[in-house]
């Protein structure tokens, strides 16, 4: 945390180093963050290369976090994401799990494993943009509650509320095959 | 939390492991952008000397005190001793809990204080939006009938909202959203059927089409994708302005922006950088019970 607010510090004053670190420490994990939720390499790069762009803009209008400046580069994407989802949403993917109950015959495992990919994030993607937000930092991203707060810049109470909520409406979206059991 | 919902939960978890592994970058597309990166840094004004930056910065920051999410703050700690343990447990209740009246006059509050009609807009969307997953959590545990102050609430927000849209209509879609999942959620007011026990797949009847369209969207939780393509609220936002009063911030469902220095911009631009008042130790955030 020291460093980032020593960089975070370094950065408003326009220190080029500091900010080529802060791209360096943070692009590759919001190129998964991003990945994980869009399914596209070229998507994902944009969102890493606009939420930076937005950063640096951010900085020149006399703007940007005071602290948290990981969680604000993650507020950045989100919202990269969440627009993007607004323009072109993704493509209808029929929700219903591969699985034991219902097979496709002939498909390989890796195949089903990626085709059951494309459901769960077609899934995230129905979420309102906090429950998908607190649901990817929680258990892709493995961020506290506490993080996660100051991503959404909302009390831990709201977090945890998000997270039952983000996991109740992804039940009720694979209810049929969480009931089954996978 | 019964056993069968935490079962349940595990099962989610374990499916959202299917996206951990993301495949590898491609290299040379990797560093281009990094290279385009730097390239852009040239563009900034030059650097400052920390001795002269926290000169030209302490007066400003002195001068946006967040006036906003003082005041919520102070009303909240002179009214119920315990702000901030009262916000935190008012932003989780739902209806017929004892705190939901105060979250339900913080939401008053933030729009009395909000001031330009996009952020107003915003905010109205925020709430009706709220009281759908008021709904939602209350059919989790079993409670299918709606309250009408939820009803009344949430109909009051989308007219609100739609009343502010002539001037805002790239919201229009999204407000068609959440009035088709509104009524959903009402035609979910009785108890669902249990759900059959999965037989074999031979066994499975042979399902029609037209059943399968009919599912979809039977849950209230399913947000509209997007029924008109053209609407594009993002697209308006990407502004060449930073300022975020300028800047569509249709995501911004957390804090409200007044369109001044000391506006608690919220983090749900969408198309906009969170700005510095968008961070947890936003006072506003005491009151932000959502």
């Amino acid at each position: 945390m020291k460093q980032e607010q020593r960089l975070l510090s370094d950065a408003k004053r326009f220190d080029r180093a500091a900010l080529a670190e802060i791209y360096d420490l943070y692009q590759a994990e919001l190129y998964r963050y991003a990945y994980r939720q869009l399914g596209d390499r070229q998507q994902a790069e944009d969102c890493v290369s606009e939420t930076f762009s937005r950063f640096l803009s951010a900085l020149r209008g006399g703007k940007g976090p005071q602290q948290h400046l990981r969680a604000y580069l993650y507020r950045i994407a989100h919202n990269w994401i969440t627009d993007q989802f607004r323009r072109t949403p993704p493509p209808e993917v029929d929700i219903e799990l591969i699985t034991i109950s219902n097979p496709v015959p002939g498909l390989e495992d890796s195949a089903i494993e990626k085709m059951n990919a494309e459901k769960v994030r077609a899934s995230l993607s129905l979420l309102t943009p906090d429950q998908r937000q607190v649901i990817m930092l929680k258990y892709l991203e493995g961020w506290e509650n506490d993080e996660i707060a100051a991503a959404l810049d909302k009390l831990v109470g709201a977090v945890k509320s998000l997270q039952h909520r983000g996991l109740a409406a992804m039940k009720r979206i694979l209810m049929k095959d969480v009931e089954a059991g996978l | 939390m019964t056993r069968a919902q935490k079962t349940s939960d595990e099962v989610i978890k374990n499916l959202l492991e299917t996206l951990r592994d993301v495949p590898s970058r491609l290299e040379d597309e990797a560093q281009e952008r990094r290279v385009a990166f730097l390239d852009s840094l040239e563009k900034l004004p030059e650097p400052v000397s920390p001795h002269r930056f926290w000169r030209l910065n302490l007066r400003s920051a002195f001068l946006s005190l967040r006036l906003r999410t003082l005041t919520i703050a102070v009303i909240l700690v002179s009214l119920f001793g315990g702000g901030t343990y009262t916000a935190n447990a008012a932003q989780t209740a739902l209806p017929g809990e004892g705190l939901y009246p105060v979250k339900i006059w913080v939401e008053q509050l933030r729009t009395a204080l909000t001031f330009s009609d996009q952020d107003k807009l915003r905010l109205h969307l925020e709430f009706a939006s709220e009281r759908l997953d008021e709904i939602a959590e209350l059919e989790s545990r079993g409670i299918f009938e709606i309250p009408q102050e939820v009803v009344d609430d949430f109909n009051h927000h989308i007219q609100e909202a739609n009343s502010l849209l002539p001037s805002n209509a790239e919201y229009g879609t999204e407000i068609k959203g959440l009035i088709t999942k509104f009524d959903e959620l009402e035609g979910d007011e009785e108890e669902p059927e249990e759900l059959e026990e999965p037989g074999d797949a031979a066994d499975q009847p042979e399902i029609d089409q037209d059943d399968i369209d009919e599912e979809d969207d039977e849950d209230g939780s399913f947000q509209e994708a997007g029924e008109d393509k053209d609407d594009a609220p993002g697209e308006s936002s990407t502004q060449e302005t930073n300022d975020p009063d300028e800047q569509d911030d249709e995501h911004r469902d957390q804090n409200p922006s007044p369109g001044s220095d000391d506006d608690d911009g919220g983090s749900g631009g969408s198309s906009r950088e969170p700005d510095e008042t968008d961070e947890p130790d936003n006072e506003e955030d005491q009151a932000n019970d959502d």
